[in-house]
């Protein structure tokens, strides 16, 4: 399924007046792509997900999904949030199973319960599905989420800075668990993945979108990364490919889209 | 010489014990040690009650009202006509009376609070009536509930239910407004339907705070119900300790407060278990 963001423009109006978050934004994914969205705090990365997710109606443009746009929330795309979002009074396989009955009334019980399971045992959930969220480790939630996301089996999956919130050694096993459920266990064809970690969208991505910040948020530049599939975690970094990207990443980052601290903007 | 010696020789070997005994011994004080100010407490009670005692000779000392207790609890049950019935049976009908005005509270109050929670238009248009309405004591709609009902029984289960109303109704609309937007995303995402919703997110995310409110009501509705009897009159724990007041038999009112005291606790606690059975944890 390919997705085309299409001049989507957005802003909020705040006691300090209107604040533009998405000036003019076009995007287009190609079907079974990996697409990163890397920028500052505040660039309106996150808003730009939930906008393809369809929790956000822009002011104009729009994004079309094989050509129909989204108005709405849709099981052809699954969101894993930021802060896990699981139904804390729920088990982890009620969490993952309700999603999973409510955006896909065409699939029977049985059918939903097969998928469930596949995908909690995937993420090595499944002698943990009846404890609570409060029961678990952080890392443990953020895979309660992957699952549920892969088991309404949509054609696209928005990741907004999945992995933010976890130690390095599980943040590695996560990604690695994330590429394998993309490329062979389950439907989903395409990825988009917001993150703020360089070397994260470098292994995961096959493009990475750098966002600008205000006066002109929007899309800076895309960086195609071309290193072939099957990565391997510890040899990316001696790929002449990698390190092209990590430095125009870190150029752009750092210095061309670097927010002025409001310290350096008195001196 | 040898006395000196022998100590020495027994000291390591007492410090060697003490320390094997330790771990229950401390476990031992700690459940000892709330137990013993408790009734340290109670104990202080007690004097300063009998300190007072000693500047108003009518007061009952607490040896009276100990005995008033036990002549109480002797026969709890017996009911020889409208002026003489036993404390659980006065007991029994203030509860009845409490329960049904709650329960008619709840009836009203969680809807309530539910549509001021949900819709900014129906909080704008009830919560003036909620806030005025709120402060007033509860004895203050006894003539008014006299009025439509004739009646002193039911106009006490009213104002019963009127007292009942207002935390429930507040504390609802707390919960139902306050669901994370995080969780309402949940819902939108995996595409939960309307009920789905009310039974799986709202419900049980603002369950909590409802419980907390029907705590408080039951609290306030057990304090009110005592002198909304003494009002309507005839039968209930309220009646009983204005009929002993009235009787002379102050030892026995004395005894009453004790006796309201542990249902209202027994009450609270009641709510108290409800309240951890529904509280979840929240993970972020």
């Amino acid at each position: 399924m390919s997705l085309t963001i299409d001049g989507v423009r957005l802003s909020f109006r705040t006691k300090a007046g209107t604040q533009e978050v998405l000036r003019g934004v076009d995007l287009d994914v190609a079907k079974g792509e990996f697409v990163s969205i890397i920028g500052h705090s505040g660039c309106g990365k996150s808003t730009l997900l939930n906008v393809v997710g369809g929790l956000i109606k822009p002011d104009s443009g729009g994004v079309t999904l094989d050509g129909a746009p989204v108005t709405a929330p849709g099981p052809d795309r699954a969101i894993v949030f930021q802060n896990y979002s699981l139904l804390p009074w729920m088990s982890v396989y009620k969490n993952v199973f309700d999603a999973a009955r409510c955006s896909r009334p065409d699939r029977s019980k049985a059918e939903t319960a097969d998928v469930v399971e596949r995908y909690l045992h995937a993420t090595g959930l499944w002698a943990h599905r009846h404890k609570r969220p409060s029961e678990i480790s952080g890392g443990m939630r953020q895979r309660t989420a992957v699952a549920r996301a892969f088991a309404v089996g949509p054609k696209v999956l928005l990741l907004d800075e999945p992995f933010g919130a976890l130690d390095a050694l599980t943040r590695a096993n996560l990604q690695e668990r994330l590429v394998e459920l993309w490329s062979h266990e389950s439907e989903t064809e395409t990825v988009l993945m917001v993150t703020h970690g360089i070397d994260e969208a470098i292994y995961l991505a096959d493009r990475i979108v750098v966002m600008a910040n205000a006066p002109l948020p929007s899309i800076a530049e895309i960086i195609e990364v071309d290193i072939p599939r099957p990565r391997v975690k510890a040899e990316m970094p001696s790929h002449p490919g990698y390190q092209r990207v990590h430095q125009r990443l870190v150029e752009l980052l750092e210095h061309e889209l670097d927010v002025p601290a409001p310290m350096a903007a008195v001196a | 010489m040898s006395a000196t010696t022998d100590s020495a020789a027994t000291v390591p070997r007492t410090v060697a014990g003490s320390q094997r005994r330790r771990r229950p011994l401390a476990a031992a004080a700690r459940i000892a040690q709330p137990i013993a100010l408790g009734l340290l407490g109670f104990a202080g009670l007690m004097a300063l009650w009998a300190l007072i005692g000693t500047q108003s000779p009518d007061l009952p000392t607490p040896i009276e009202a100990w005995e008033a207790l036990r002549t109480v609890l002797a026969s709890p049950f017996h009911d020889n006509g409208p002026n003489d019935k036993g404390i659980a049976i006065q007991m029994w009908s203030s509860l009845q009376r409490v329960f049904l005005g709650f329960g008619m509270a709840m009836v009203v109050a969680i809807p309530i609070g539910f549509a001021m929670g949900a819709s900014k238009i129906a909080m704008q248009a009830i919560n003036p009536i909620v806030q005025l309405l709120r402060p007033v004591s509860p004895l203050a709609w006894f003539p008014i509930a006299l009025v439509i009902f004739k009646d002193a029984p039911k106009a006490a289960i009213y104002a019963i239910a009127i007292t009942s109303v207002w935390p429930v109704a507040i504390n609802t609309a707390f919960g139902v407004a306050s669901v994370p937007q995080d969780h309402r995303n949940v819902a939108r995402v995996f595409k939960f339907g309307r009920w789905r919703y009310v039974r799986q997110v709202l419900l049980p995310y603002s369950l909590p705070s409802i419980v907390t409110g029907m705590r408080i009501s039951m609290g306030i509705a057990w304090m009110v119900i005592v002198a909304v009897e003494m009002l309507s009159g005839s039968t209930g724990i309220g009646y009983f300790v204005w009929d002993s007041y009235n009787a002379g038999n102050n030892a026995t009112v004395c005894a009453a407060i004790a006796l309201i005291g542990a249902v209202g606790l027994v009450l609270d606690a009641g709510f108290g278990w409800l309240l951890r059975r529904v509280t979840y944890m929240e993970t972020a």
